[in-house]
C-alpha cells in the first residue's frame, strides 16, 4: 500500500513538475483516450544503427542491485518510484552518464513475477504473457538528456539486452496521442496489435476494444 | 514559397541548429541522422498542422512519410489534395 502511494506520488509530482498542471490532470481525468498495444518479435531485432550518443552506458538492474544505484538519479523523486518497481519484482535497463542515472525503462516477466498477470497493465490492455514474454512499460529520461535520439538509443538497447537473455517477444503500450512515445515505437518497427480507448477519473475504465488485423496476441482474458 | 522550401527552412531553422544545415539535400535522411527524434517530430508537425492547416491523424505519422524534405513534401501535398 506504502510502495503504491510513493509511487503515486513520485509520478504527480513528475507529472507537475515537466509538464505542468494541464498535463497533470489530463493524465488522470479523461473521457476517451487511445491506447495502442504493441509487440516486438525481438529474434528480428538488428544491432541499433542509429546514432550512439556520446558518453552514456547501459547499465542492466535487477533485485540483487546495490539500492543505492538509482539514488543517483539526476531527476528529484524518480529514485524513489524506481526503488518501488524494483521492490515490486520488476526490472529495468538504466542509461548512465558518469555515475548518474539518467534514464530508465521497466520490465516485468513471467520468471521475475509471481503475479499474474505479470504487470497491471496487462489485464487492461487484455494481454497474456507467455513464459519467453516481456511486458516494458514506463520508460524516462531526464528532461535535459532529451533530443538527439536518446529515447529510441535506450529502447532499442533494452529490446536486445532482453533478446540476449532469451526472450522472444516483448510487449508494451503508449497513448495514441503521445507523438513522441509513437514515434519512437514507430521508428522501432513496433507492431501495433490493438486500440484501447479508456477513460480514466484517477481509476481507468477501458470503453471498447479494437483488434488490428496483424494481431497473434492472446488474450489475457481467457488466455492460457 | 514552394512546400519543401517552407518544411526545410523550419527544420534547418529549429531542428538543426548548429548542425550546418544550410545545404541540406531534399533525400539526406532526417532519421537515419537523428534530426528527426522524438523531438523533433513533434515540433515538425505541430509546424506543418498550423502552416498548412490541416491535422495529422496517428495513423500517419509514419518513418516512411518524414524520411526526408521530399517524403514530407509528398505527403503535405497528398494531405492538402484529400482535405480538399
Amino acid at each position: 500500500m506504502m510502495l503504491k502511494m510513493a509511487m503515486r506520488f513520485t509520478q504527480i509530482v513528475q507529472l507537475y513538475e515537466f509538464n505542468g498542471v494541464k498535463s497533470l490532470l489530463n493524465e488522470f481525468f479523461y473521457r476517451k483516450r487511445c491506447a495502442i498495444a504493441v509487440e516486438k518479435k525481438l529474434v528480428d531485432l538488428k544491432p541499433f544503427t542509429g546514432k550512439t550518443p556520446d558518453d552514456v552506458g547501459i547499465v542492466d538492474v535487477d533485485s540483487g542491485m546495490d539500492k543505492s544505484f538509482f539514488r543517483k538519479y539526476t531527476v528529484k523523486h524518480r529514485n524513489l518510484k524506481c526503488e518501488c518497481y524494483l521492490k515490486s519484482g520488476y526490472q529495468a535497463v538504466a542509461l548512465k552518464r558518469a555515475d548518474n542515472v539518467v534514464g530508465d525503462i521497466w520490465y516485468a516477466t513471467k520468471t521475475g513475477s509471481s503475479q499474474d498477470p505479470i504487470h497491471p497493465d496487462m489485464e487492461w490492455l487484455n494481454l497474456f504473457a507467455r513464459p519467453k514474454d516481456v511486458y516494458t512499460f514506463d520508460m524516462f529520461l531526464d528532461p535535459n538528456e532529451r533530443g538527439n535520439g536518446m529515447a529510441a538509443y535506450l529502447q532499442h538497447s533494452a529490446l536486445l539486452l532482453l533478446k540476449e537473455k532469451g526472450f522472444e517477444k516483448a510487449y508494451g503500450y503508449y497513448m495514441a496521442d503521445n507523438i513522441p512515445a509513437l514515434w519512437v515505437h514507430r521508428l522501432l518497427k513496433w507492431e501495433a496489435i490493438k486500440k484501447v480507448y479508456t477513460k480514466r477519473f484517477v481509476r481507468r475504465w477501458v470503453i471498447e476494444e479494437e483488434t488490428l488485423a496483424k494481431s497473434r496476441a492472446t488474450p489475457y482474458r481467457g488466455g492460457a | 514559397m514552394e512546400i519543401g522550401e517552407t518544411v526545410k527552412g523550419f527544420i534547418v531553422s529549429e531542428l538543426m541548429i548548429g548542425k550546418r544545415g544550410e545545404n541540406l539535400d531534399d533525400t539526406f535522411s532526417l532519421i537515419e541522422n537523428g534530426v528527426l527524434d522524438s523531438l523533433g517530430i513533434m515540433r515538425l508537425i505541430q509546424f506543418i498542422e498550423e502552416k498548412f492547416s490541416f491535422s495529422i491523424e496517428d495513423e500517419d505519422i509514419l518513418p516512411e512519410n518524414f524520411e526526408n524534405i521530399d517524403s514530407i513534401s509528398r505527403f503535405i501535398k497528398r494531405s492538402i489534395s484529400n482535405k480538399i
